[in-house]
Order: structure tokens, then sequence, then C-alpha cells
């Protein structure tokens, strides 16, 4: 599944290394608008719709893999 | 600076960290007698930074492609600072923008774009809501064209440096901007 992250990520941003720790923020410095493009592949790649509310909680590379395990997305 | 007791202080220049917020804060509130001390800047539970000890001082961020954009104000302000690069335009706004937004942006120039996500950027870090559902609820963009106003908020459109679109939002007092940083917008807006 991290795999898949790093995948869609680097799809998005051009961005490599990412960790569990990785913070999207801080350590990638993306903005909202790469946000926002991640979300469209995300829910792209898996035929998925994730709240906006939602899309802010995930801060770290590890609290994408923990939304994608709590609601099912694989 | 201007002498305008409202003027907002737009800087535009390479990243950097919190001490320059706080440096350009400190001299923008000796400029205008600004009271308090603007030494801590935190952010609210949805991500509006502000100097909790120094009210009177507003504060907007926006950083995109290696520019940074800091507006300073003693009225409500938002800025957001965009680059134009490839992104998924007619996903982000099928998905994240109004339809008329939606259909704006499908009937012209990918620019259409960026002004739409920066105009809308700007107007949530204003009300200090950031981007949430209710975010594709609301329109910039009436009867085809961009709007100037939205929900008695100004939206102003600054240049910058070619290749990226820069908006403000804010009071009437938003239209009195200086800008610094810019290689030749040493000068009123």
């Amino acid at each position: 599944m991290l795999r898949v992250v790093q995948e869609i990520i680097y799809e998005v941003t051009g961005k490599q290394g990412l960790t569990l720790d990785t913070d999207f923020v801080k350590d990638l410095e993306l903005n909202s608008l790469d946000v926002m493009n991640i979300v469209c592949a995300f829910e792209e790649r898996f035929d998925v719709t994730i709240p906006t509310r939602d899309v802010w909680k995930l801060k770290q590379v590890r609290d994408v893999l923990a939304y994608m395990s709590a609601h099912g997305i694989v | 600076m201007a002498s305008s007791e409202s003027a907002t202080l737009l800087i535009v220049r390479p990243p950097c960290g919190q001490e320059e917020i706080v440096r350009r804060a400190r001299l923008y509130a000796v400029e205008y007698g600004v009271p308090g001390d603007c030494s801590r800047v935190k952010k609210t539970a949805l991500g509006k930074p502000y100097f909790p000890d120094m009210p009177a001082l507003r504060l907007s961020v926006s950083h995109s492609d290696g520019l940074w954009a800091l507006a300073l104000s003693q009225s409500e302000i938002g800025v957001d600072l965009q680059a134009v690069r490839p992104c998924q335009r007619e996903a982000v706004a099928r998905r994240f923008f109004h339809p008329e937004e939606a259909r704006y942006i499908a009937s012209g120039p990918e620019d259409r774009f960026f002004a739409v996500w920066t105009a809308k950027e700007s107007y949530v870090k204003y009300t200090g809501e950031g981007i949430t559902d209710g975010f594709r609820e609301f329109s910039v963009v009436q009867d085809g064209r961009m709007r100037d106003f939205l929900h008695g908020a100004r939206l102003r459109f600054v240049p910058t440096l070619p290749g990226y679109f820069l908006c403000l939002c804010g009071g009437e007092e938003a239209l009195s901007i200086e800008i610094s940083g810019l290689p030749s917008s040493e000068n009123k807006a």
C-alpha cells in the first residue's frame, strides 16, 4: 500500500523518497492545490470519494494508509 | 509605505521561515502604530494564522513553486499565490469547484483555472474557514466572468511574476496595497 501511495504522489508532484513519517506540507512543501490534485488522483485510482473535511486530517503518509485501511480502500 | 491607516502590505519573495513573518510584521507594526507583540504566530483550528498578542494585525501566507507571499493588514485578509503548471484542471474543477466555475474553466484557456483557484483560496483564507465541503458551494464566477466582489469581500488579482497568479481578498481597505520583494514592484497597487 505504501508503494501505491508513493506512486500516486510521485505521478502528481514528482516527489520521491516518501516514508510513513513524511509530512505532506512540512517535508514535501505541498500546497493546497497539490493536495487537491493528489485527492483527485486517489479518487480516480480507487474509485472512491474522499470528503473534503477528511482531507486535511491526512497530514502524513501514515495517516493516508490508516485512512485507506479504515475505509476499506485497497 | 502608503500613508493609509489600513494599507495592506504584500510581500512576495523566495520562501523563508516564521522569523521573516515576525520581522516583517514588526516593521509594519512600527510603521502603522499597531499595538501589541507580534513575536508569536499561531493557527486556528482551521489553519488560519494569527498573532495572538497583536490582534489588530492580520496576516495571510501562501507559497507555490519557489515563491512565497505574505499579506499583512489591519483588516481581515486572504492571499493565494499559485504557479501556472500542469495539474488535473478538469478533475479538480469538477470535484472541488462550483458548477458555474467549472463551466467557465472548460470554456476558456487554462489560465482561467488558476484565476478561479487563487480567487477561491484567497476568499476562504479571508473568511478563515479554509477549504471545506463548502468550497464548491460558492462561485467566484458570475454570468461568465470573474467576480470583483464575493459576499462583500473584494477579490483583487495582483501582478507578480510571469507564470504566477496572486489573488488578494479583503475589505475595501485591501485596495490600498504596498508590494515588496519583486524585482520591479516597489510601488503602490
